[in-house]
This record gives structure tokens, C-alpha cells and sequence, in this order.
């Protein structure tokens, strides 16, 4: 039975066609799949499914009533939950003021019964309670939360709401893979009492582990839409590329690493998450961190980049000692961070794409005497390199998508050629042809020289693209995996050892 | 001597009196504390108002009576200002004197001081408070004093304009009150206009200025406070300081200037010393003195009413050899001396 | 018994991690308090008499008007707005009250006229405010800023100078008790259940989320136009009620009244621990911020410092109140 049936739906922003024929029928009972790449249209039709977006066209059936949604707030009294992609919450609040804003129990008074907000959250709380970490709890706010746990938080409160239909988007873009089993295991309970779910996800093995039926979109438009059952993995994907999907970077085709000459060597660090971590980094490496989510792999990162305060332990570059105290000492010895976090580590967004293309270079410079022209010169390359589509350099990096954003934080340390490139989590929520391009250009640096070092939370990834992985846990090193031993199993095997 | 300079006459009449009155009907009490409250900064002339309540307390010392002072001076709200008051009355003080930033608003916290016996004095502005008196200046009278002044020279006719102070402001609107009645006894004195400019110096001149191009007939100016100083410098530049009399003002540069160049101008007195003064009738009231019974009048039937000077340039030459070594923003002030102020009293 | 050996460690952790969190971020306005008893102890030793009920109660009418201004003000701060217009509208409805209960010649129902007719012009004030900011997109700063000169501008217009007085009965009850409690403690009293009661409503709850990530807010589906305008109408209610508290202390009208209170009461709502950007914070700590400035006035006096160096020194005692709240939340 369809409850749900968006009818040739159109957007535009400014001058950018977001969607423009989107397309969908959502039954209910159904996990539905809508798959396709960064900037395909996917967030925009369940943005406005949700009401937190006007659709310039088309038609929208709720149980076969044409409905029109001015805001989250008539979406929501319809029905409609929405995860959103970039989370929906309030850092200053709580867990529990989080999970049930602007529907707190109330008190025969009318006034929000405090304990009940408390016990109704632990409740909700409760099936993720082995997976979801230290420091996790109704009372903590949300800003003291790493990603996974602030993902966890969104998924319990679009939960909570209940709704007839509920559109996850990405919702299991940070999480491990515990947490994603538990999180299935909620939506598999959704489906049984017959809540239709839209879900949204980059990772494949995920779209045929949940979903039964898939759509997939393409530059705006619905290409197709079959059952789950009824088709396969490379059928999907050429769906997606409008068959010119060219297969992830071959690492076996790829140069062989310039070993011999450690650029980066690190002696027993010991920090906030980290445990006597050492090893070294070769010159024209990728050098990847495994293991389950939040095992130290991040922090490692941060704190080479001098972000993160060191407890211990010492870092040497080139053989000679260096102190790391502040990001700038790190940037200065040509060391350059990325994070998949873009919107807390990354981009400015409100500033241009130049701005943000420019602002390392800048940072390496004196800032009197800028020169528009000569900047654009240098820049100009980069973002040919990076096939970055953008209108201009003055539109706001805003209105990019996710995966051209991620291009341009990237793009951003290329100008300034790095010696030591720290990636944490670099393609987080991007499509799979904007990932494809970003390891190439990894694999180029790597001939000129650059030496990386990768975490990422899709293994397939690591094992793909990384020369050797170090896996962790707990916050140290507990295996290396090298030549013939990297494989899937061996790494699995690794991060779930000691847990 | 400089603060008896204009009083001489009015005191010597009551020296013979004083010493009947001195201090077998006070109160066995020698030592008292009051609370000084001035609301706004930023005037030489305030400033020097409180210095000299200062001094005239610690004088009181070669009397064999002890005044402590306590200063609140700030700029503040009338709210800010009732907190003076409170912080004194929970001080304990004796009497408190204000220069009050509004004449209504302390009715209430005056009320409550009176009940707590607490002697107020208001000065240089008028409260409606029957729980408190007013001692200083009658505004009005000050203003009349030198538009009479001014009618005289021009000989009962001719062609005015005044420069006033800030529209709405209680002191500004008894001043032109003032002159406007004296004027008005006069049939031939035409008031051409009048202007407002905010007490400032440079907006003084640069309402005469345009006064001049606008009348260029003008025979007198009525013009207050400091204006007077700015108006004076635009008649200068425009060399009409032998055709033109204005009045002036006190402070110490002025007169300079105006001995100098030979203006035709006259001075009411708004002396600084209100203040000392009302102190010295406060020390006097809390010995335990009474007033007369006739003593009270003004606006709200609470004032008295302390003589206002007049310099002109009759007794130019004398005030300015009192002044001349003071610095340029002095201003000509005289206090009524606790002899003089047992005039007052029974 | 490796669940028992993860879920114990756990446990312990969330209790420290909950007494961690009771520090600054959700309870911001400890510090305050703790600045507020230093200063009554600087107080007390300077002025013996503080203690005593009668001076303790002409403290806090000192204090009140400022108290209810910040209170107001907490609310369009935790919205992450700013009234600057808070200081006019206190002098507007303190002439217009003023000047209605003499128009109508002080009865008993010129008063009820005047003092309702105060309250909801400041309600009025302030969804003007809020419907300018919220659904025209005005931004606050300049909006208010605007809206304020307009107030003043109608204060200017009802009484153009200082004057008219209500009937003694207005400020002797206002001065004196009612019940046997002393008018002064009504009114905070009253004031201070209202924004208790208010702390516990899904309104709180939603301001606070609009305050601290408006877009999120939104998404949730929270009516984030009406929570901001119902803030700006918060506002002018409690610059209301400071307005009339002021006719009861100066019996008086005066267009320039209230000038003072914009900064102060922003000053207040910051030394309580609030924070400009908005979503953190409370009403609590401005009741004590506006205390602590308050007090600042009052330890100056007693220590009695030469007038010429107070406005230095109460300058400096309000930045080193506002360093110190840097100095422990940055820790």
C-alpha cells in the first residue's frame, strides 16, 4: 500500500537545479533505499518531504491526499520525521532536552515534568546502551558529544516522534558498525508495525543489509526504482554513474611507496584517548588507521596537527625533534588536516569558495599586500585538479555540495603542498564518484612525495587505498597490517580482538 | 574675604545680632555628618560647588563644630540619584544636600528621610518636596536681574534676541520666564527672537552669529551661562562690541576678556557656593535653630531664596582683583557665612 | 561478566561526568553568586547596618527596577536577539502611567487604568520589537536600537519635561507593605515564581533551542517566529513592571528615565553567566548580575572613596567580575 507518493518535484536555489524531477512511492511496511551521488537531489526531496523546504513544482500524496508542507512543523503534525543529514540538534541542551524538544512531558500543570523527561530518555536511550560509549547519558549536553553519539542522539529523536514515516538521512554516516546493528535492529521494529522508512546511505553494504526497495537518483532526476531482492550492487552503482562509473582506485596499479626514509616518526604519545602510540610514516606512504570508531584514530591526528594537547611522548620530523603546540606549528613544518567534519573543522561557510580555497596559503603569509590576481593563479590549478564544479569563486562555499565542500578543504592544503597530509575521516558522507576522484589525487601526491596518513570509517576504503594500516584500540596500536595480511578479515579480526 | 566680597552690606546688618544666637539653644550634639549628592559631571562649576561645601565644612571646625561630609558625585539617573539619598540615610548622616536631577522625583525617598528625621536641603534647583526646603537662587530672580539691567542700558528701548539653555529644562524655562516679564514692562523692547543652545559654549556662538546676519539691528543681547562667553566672540568678530550690550558671565576667563576689550555687559551671579551655602543653614537647623516663620517662599513654598550679585562694570575691576589669580574656568561665587545665615532663623 | 566489567566503569563515569557538567554550562549563574556574597561581605564590613531589614529592603528598591529590566532582557538574549530598546520603554511607560493617573485625576481607577494601561503598553513595546526582528528579518541590534529611539521619541511627545505627580497613596503603598510584607518583596517575589514557572514550560525549553541553533530549532518543527516575538513581549512586560515600580519610588513622570537601563541590564544579563550568542543561561543569574552592580554602587560608597576615583573603581569591580566568569569557563 503506498502512503507516500512525491510526484515530478522541482527546486531550484538561485540559479542551481537541485531537483528536478524528483520521483518516489513509499509503501508502507517498506525500507525504502534512496541512493545516489552528492548533489543528486536526494536530501533536497526529503527536505522537502519534511517541510523544511518549499518545492518550486509537482505534488506531494499523503495516503492519496494532496498535501503541500510550509514548515517541519506541519510535516511533523502530519506525521513526517526527518533525520537530518546535518542533525537537527542543540548543542547547549541535553541528551533528554534533545531527544524530546518541543514535546516534553508535561505535569498535570502544563509545566515539563523534569523526572519523566529524564526516565522517558533513558528509556529511549536504553538499546544503545552497550554501543554507545563513555560519557553518554540523558544529563550531558550535546556539545560534549563525539559524532557517533550525536548521531545516536538524532536517531533517538526522530524515533521518538513516532512518525508514520521516517526519512533517515545518513544516519550511519559516523557510526560503527555495533551501532549500526543496533540501529537496524530499531528500524527492523519500525517496519514490523508498519512505519514506512526512507533511508539514505552511502554505503552499499548497508543498502542491501536494511532496505527492500531502492530508488536511485541521478543529477536531480529518479532514474529508477526496484525491489532490493531484485537486483545487485553493480547494477545499482552503474545506475548511479549513468554508466561511467570507473572502479575505485587500483591500488595494485598504483606506484610503489617510496619507502625508506621516515618523514614523520612518533615515540610513545600518550594523550586524552591515546595509550603509548608510536611508528613512522615513509615518505610517499598512505598510511591508514583501523579499527572500530573512536579507538584514538581521530585524536592521533588532532594531536599531530597540534590541535589536541599531548600528555607525553615525543614527534620527529625528518629525524628532528618537533614540538606541536598549536595548529600553526604543525602548518608551518608543512603538516596539513582534513576532517570529514566539515562544518566543525572545515569550511567557512559563509565565506567564498576563493576565501576558503586561499586561506591557507594566507596563513602562510604576511596578510599586507594581497594579490587577488596572483592568488587566483595558484589557486586556479588546484581546483582544476580537484574537477571542482563551482559557478565562481565569490559564490559562498555554502552552496556547494557536500562532496565539492570536502574538495575544496582539500584543495585548500594542495595549494600550500604539505609534506604530511593527516585525513581524518575524509570522505564521510560524500558519493562514491567524488571519493573515486578524491584517491586518485591521494595516490598522485603520494608520487610527488606527500606522505598520509588516512582514518577511515569504511574499511573497504582503508584496505583499498592505504599501503599499511595500523589498527587500533583503546587507544593504542594493537596490530600492523602490511602486504599480504591486509585483508578484510585480518583487519576485522584485529579491531574486534581485544573487545 | 573673597566669599564676602558681595554680602558685606547684608552681613554687617546681622553681625550685631549673632551673638545672641549662638549655641545655648542647640543641641549638646557638636558633630555632624551630611551627605553631599550631585547628579551631574562634567562643569567646573559643579566641581567647584562641591569643593567649596567641603571647605565650609571643615571651617565649621574653628566653631568648635565637627561636619563631616560624605560626596556622591556622578552622572546619574534620577533612580541612581535616590540611591544617593538611600545610601546616606542607611549611613545614618544627619542631613543630606542634593543638587537634584528632577524636581518631582524624590518626593517619595524625601518623605522617607523626613520620617527618619533626616534634615534635605535641596540647592541651585527646586523640589516640590514639602519634606525638604530649597536653599540658592531664585532662577527667575537671577534672570530678571540682569534683563533689567540690560533694558536699563538700551534706555527702555530697542531690539533684543535671547540665546537660551535647554528647551524643557525647569531651571531654563524659569529664566526665560524672568526676563521675558521684564521685557514685557518695557513696550519699546522688542524680543526679536529666541534660541536655544544647550548651555554650549559653541553652539552660543554660532547662534549669535547667525542672530547677526539675521538681524543686523540688534541692540542687545540676553544670553546665558557660558553662551554668554561664545556670543560675545561672534559680536567681536563681527565689530559690534561698541554698538551692542549683552550680558555675560562669572567664570574667571571671561572677565579677562571682558576688561580687556570694554564689552558693555552685566553678570547675574549663580554662585557655586549654594551649596556651602545650604550647608552652613543646614549645620545651623540641625543645632537646632528654627526658621523663621516668614523666611520660606518660591515656587513650592519651600525656597529660600539667597541674594543674587550682580557685576557690572562698575564693580568689574573690584571682583576681578579678587579672581585674577584663579584659573580661567573659576567661577565668581560667594557663600552666605554661618553668621549671615542666622538670619534665617529665630 | 565482561558487561559487568564495561557497565560499571560506565556508571561511575556518567556520575562524575554529571557532576562535571554541573558547572558552569548548565548552572552559569554559580559564579555570579558567588560574586554576589563577596560583595555582601565587602559590604558588611564596610556598612554594619546591611543586615538590617530596613536597609536590606531600601536596597533591593534601589536594586528592583534594574532586577526586572534584566530579567526581561534574558529572555531576547537567550533567544541569541539583543533589546536595546528596554531603557526607552521603561521611560515610556513610566510617563504614560504617570500621566494618565493625573490626567484623570488620581482615583483609585485612574491608578488601575494607568498601571494596566503601563503593562500593556510595554507588552506592546516589545511585540513591536519582535515582529520587526522575527518576521521582517530586521537584525536586532539596529532594530532596537531604532525602536528605542522611537520610544523615547513618544515619551518625549506624552510629557516633555520631568513633572506630573500621582497621589501620595501611589508611593506610600509602594514604599510601605501590603499584608505585612513590604511591597518591594511582592513584586520580586512575584516576579521571580513567574520566571521560575516560565523555566519549566516547553516554551523555555524551545527558546533555549532557538537561541542555540536557530536552524535546528526550526527543523525540529518549533514555532522559533512566536518563541522569538513572545521573547521581545517578555521584555517589555518586565521594562513595564520596572517602569511602574519607578512611579512608585519617584511618584513622578520623566521621558529620561529609563535611559540608563539598556546597558546596564545587558551588563546584569553577561555577569549572570548568560551568554550573548544565546541558548545558555538563565533568568537567576541576572537577578544576581543586576544585584552585583547594584551592590558595586553601594561597597564604593561605604569604603568612601573620594567621588573622583568611583567611577574608575565600579568600572574596574564589574570587569574583574566579568573576567572572572571568563577565566572559570575557558578552564
Amino acid at each position: 500500500m503506498t502512503i507516500l507518493r512525491a510526484r515530478n518535484i522541482r527546486k531550484r536555489f538561485g540559479g542551481v537545479v537541485a531537483l528536478e524531477q524528483g520521483d518516489l512511492a513509499l509503501g508502507a511496511g517498506e525500507v525504502h533505499v534512496l541512493i545516489g551521488s552528492n548533489g543528486c537531489g536526494k536530501s533536497t526531496l526529503c527536505k522537502i518531504i519534511g517541510g523544511s523546504v518549499a518545492p518550486d513544482g509537482g505534488s506531494l500524496e499523503l495516503s492519496s491526499e494532496p498535501v503541500r508542507f510550509r514548515t517541519p512543523h506541519a510535516a511533523a503534525a502530519a506525521g513526517i520525521g526527518v533525520f537530518y543529514q546535518e542533525l537537527s540538534l542543540i548543542p547547549q541542551l541535553t541528551v533528554a532536552e534533545n531527544i524530546f524538544l518541543g514535546r516534553e512531558p508535561r505535569t498535570a500543570y502544563g509545566l515539563v515534568d523534569r523526572k519523566r523527561l529524564r526516565s522517558d530518555a533513558e528509556t529511549a536511550i536504553r538499546p544503545f546502551g552497550a554501543v554507545v560509549g563513555q560519557g553518554f547519558g540523558p544529563d550531558v549536553l550535546v556539545s560534549d558529544l563525539s559524532a557517533d553519539q550525536r548521531q545516536i542522539v538524532e536517531i533517538l529523536k526522530v524515533l521518538s516522534e513516532n512518525s508514520r514515516i521516517v526519512i533517515f538521512d545518513e544516519a550511519t554516516a559516523s557510526l560503527d558498525s555495533k551501532q549500526v546493528a543496533v540501529f537496524f535492529d530499531l528500524i527492523r521494529s519500525l517496519k514490523a508495525e508498519d512505519h514506512a522508512i526512507i533511508f539514505i546511505s552511502h554505503r552499499m553494504d548497508e543498502v542491501f543489509a536494511i532496505g527492500d526497495r531502492v530508488t536511485v537518483m541521478r543529477n536531480g532526476r529518479t532514474v529508477v526504482s526496484v525491489a532490493i531482492a531484485e537486483t545487485t550492487q553493480d547494477e545499482i552503482v552503474a545506475h548511479m554513474v549513468g554508466g561511467a562509473y570507473i572502479a575505485a582506485a587500483d591500488r595494485k596499479e598504483a606506484p610503489a611507496p617510496l619507502t625508506g626514509t621516515a618523514v614523520l616518526a612518533a615515540r610513545n604519545l600518550v594523550g586524552r584517548k591515546l595509550a603509548d602510540v608510536s611508528f613512522s610514516l615513509q615518505r610517499g606512504e598512505i598510511l591508514g588507521l583501523g579499527g572500530l570508531h573512536g579507538q584514538g584514530q581521530s585524536d592521533l591526528l588532532r594531536s599531530l596537527f597540534g590541535a589536541e594537547s599531548l600528555a607525553g611522548g615525543s614527534v620527529f620530523l625528518d629525524g628532528k625533534p618537533l614540538l606541536l603546540r598549536k595548529p600553526s606549528d604543525a602548518i608551518a613544518n608543512g603538516i596539513a588536516y582534513i576532517s570529514g567534519d566539515r562544518s566543525r573543522y572545515g569550511v567557512l561557510p559563509i565565506r567564498s569558495i576563493f576565501e576558503n580555497l586561499v586561506i591557507g596559503l594566507v596563513s602562510k603569509q604576511r596578510p599586507v599586500g594581497l594579490n587577488y590576481g596572483a592568488l587566483v593563479k595558484r589557486i586556479a590549478p588546484v581546483a582544476e585538479r580537484l574537477k571542482l564544479k563551482f559557478p565562481s569563486f565569490a559564490a559562498p562555499v555554502s552552496d556547494l555540495s557536500g562532496g565539492n565542500q570536502q574538495k575544496v578543504v582539500i584543495g585548500r592544503w594542495l595549494a600550500v603542498a604539505p609534506a604530511v597530509l593527516l585525513l581524518d575521516d575524509p570522505t564521510k558522507g560524500i558519493d562514491l564518484q567524488t571519493k573515486h576522484d578524491l584517491y586518485v589525487i591521494l595516490r598522485e601526491l603520494c608520487a610527488e612525495g606527500v606522505s598520509i596518513i588516512l582514518y577511515s570509517s569504511e574499511d573497504k576504503e582503508l584496505l583499498g587505498n592505504a599501503d599499511r594500516i595500523l589498527v587500533f584500540n583503546g587507544g593504542r596500536i594493537v596490530r600492523e597490517l602490511e602486504g599480504e595480511r591486509m585483508g578484510e578479515f585480518e583487519l576485522y579480526q584485529a579491531a574486534y580482538a581485544a573487545s | 574675604m573673597l566669599r564676602r566680597t558681595f554680602l558685606t552690606l547684608s552681613a554687617a546688618a546681622l553681625v550685631a545680632a549673632t551673638g545672641s544666637v549662638a549655641p545655648t539653644a542647640a543641641r549638646a550634639q557638636d558633630t555632624f555628618t551630611i551627605g553631599l549628592s550631585n547628579g551631574w559631571v562634567g562643569s567646573e562649576w559643579r566641581t567647584q560647588m562641591i569643593d567649596e561645601a567641603v571647605a565650609a565644612a571643615e571651617a565649621w571646625a574653628d566653631r568648635g563644630v565637627e561636619v563631616e561630609v560624605i560626596v556622591q558625585s556622578a552622572d546619574v539617573d534620577v533612580q541612581g540619584q535616590i540611591a544617593h539619598v538611600r545610601n546616606f540615610m542607611n549611613q545614618g548622616v544627619d542631613a543630606i544636600i542634593i543638587n537634584p536631577n528632577s524636581p518631582t522625583a524624590f518626593d517619595p525617598i524625601f518623605a522617607q528621610a523626613a520620617q527618619r528625621g533626616v534634615l534635605v536641603i535641596a540647592t541651585d534647583a527646586e523640589v516640590s518636596s514639602q519634606d525638604a526646603i530649597y536653599v540658592g537662587i531664585d532662577q527667575k530672580g537671577w534672570a530678571m536681574k540682569s534683563a533689567e539691567w540690560l533694558a536699563e542700558t538700551l534706555g527702555g528701548k530697542g531690539s533684543v534676541v535671547a540665546i537660551n539653555g535647554v528647551a524643557g529644562h525647569p531651571a531654563n524655562q524659569m529664566r526665560v520666564e524672568g526676563y521675558r516679564e521684564v521685557f514685557g514692562k518695557h513696550p519699546d523692547i522688542e524680543i526679536l527672537n529666541e534660541v536655544n543652545a544647550n548651555w554650549d559654549q559653541a553652539q552660543g556662538q554660532q547662534a549669535m552669529r547667525t542672530l547677526l546676519a539675521t538681524y543686523p539691528d540688534i541692540n542687545g543681547v540676553w544670553v546665558q551661562d557660558g553662551m554668554a562667553a561664545g556670543a560675545w566672540r561672534a559680536i567681536n568678530e563681527a565689530g559690534r562690541t561698541d554698538d551692542i550690550a549683552a550680558t555675560g558671565e562669572i567664570r574667571v576667563d571671561f572677565l579677562t576678556q571682558w576688561k580687556e576689550k570694554g564689552y558693555n555687559s552685566a553678570a547675574s551671579v549663580n554662585p557655586p557656593g549654594v551649596m556651602a551655602s545650604a550647608l552652613n543653614v543646614a549645620v545651623l537647623k540641625l543645632q537646632g535653630h528654627e526658621f523663621k516663620d516668614d523666611v520660606f517662599g518660591g515656587v513650592y513654598g519651600n525656597a529660600i531664596y539667597l541674594p543674587i550679585p550682580l557685576i557690572t562694570n562698575e564693580n568689574l575691576d573690584e571682583v576681578y582683583a579678587e579672581v585674577k589669580d584663579k584659573p580661567g574656568y573659576y567661577s565668581v561665587t560667594t557663600v552666605v557665612t554661618p553668621d549671615e545665615a542666622e538670619q534665617y532663623f529665630d | 561478566m565482561t558487561e559487568h566489567a564495561k557497565t560499571a566503569p560506565s556508571n561511575h563515569t556518567s556520575l562524575t561526568q554529571r557532576l562535571r557538567s554541573f558547572d558552569l554550562r548548565r548552572h552559569t549563574y554559580l559564579l555570579s553568586v558567588v560574586f554576589f556574597l563577596i560583595l555582601c561581605g565587602i559590604n558588611i564590613a564596610l556598612q554594619p547596618s546591611f543586615l538590617q531589614p530596613g536597609v536590606m529592603v531600601s536596597n533591593l528598591s534601589t536594586f528592583l527596577p534594574l532586577i526586572l529590566v534584566s530579567i526581561g532582557q534574558t529572555y531576547v538574549i537567550l533567544a541569541s536577539d539583543i533589546d536595546l530598546s528596554v531603557g526607552s520603554i521603561v521611560s515610556l511607560v513610566n510617563v504614560a502611567t504617570v500621566s494618565i493617573i493625573e490626567g484623570m485625576g488620581g482615583t483609585g481607577g485612574a491608578i488601575a487604568l494607568g498601571l494596566t494601561t503601563g503593562l500593556g503598553l510595554g507588552i506592546a513595546a516589545g511585540l513591536f520589537n519582535g515582529l520587526c526582528v522575527a518576521l521582517l528579518r530586521f537584525q536586532p541590534i539596529v532594530t532596537t536600537f531604532a525602536t528605542g529611539i522611537i520610544f523615547a521619541g513618544l515619551a518625549l511627545w506624552i510629557l516633555p519635561q520631568a513633572g506630573k505627580q500621582v497621589p501620595a497613596t501611589v508611593w506610600q503603598t509602594y514604599g510601605g507593605s501590603i499584608l505585612g510584607v513590604q511591597t518591594v518583596i511582592w513584586v520580586l517575589t512575584l516576579a521571580v515564581i513567574f520566571a521560575l514557572v516560565l523555566a519549566r514550560t516547553r516554551f523555555h525549553h524551545a527558546l533555549l533551542a532557538t537561541g542555540g541553533q536557530m536552524q535546528s530549532a526550526f527543523q525540529t518543527g518549533l514555532h522559533v517566529l512566536r518563541v522569538r516575538i513572545t521573547a521581545y513581549a517578555l521584555s517589555g512586560l518586565f521594562s513595564a513592571l520596572a517602569a511602574l515600580c519607578l512611579v512608585g519610588e519617584t511618584a513622578s513622570g520623566d521621558p529620561l528615565l529609563g535611559t540608563g537601563y539598556t546597558l546596564s541590564s545587558i551588563s546584569a544579563v553577561v555577569l549572570g553567566g548568560t551568554a550573548l550568542s544565546g541558548g545558555i543561561g538563565g533568568f537567576i543569574g541576572s537577578v544576581f548580575g543586576a544585584m552585583i552592580l547594584g551592590l558595586i554602587d553601594n561597597v564604593i560608597f561605604f569604603a568612601r572613596l573620594p567621588f573622583e576615583y568611583q567611577g574608575l573603581v565600579q568600572g574596574l569591580i564589574v570587569l574583574l567580575a566579568l573576567a572572572g566568569g571568563v577565566f572559570v569557563s575557558r578552564r
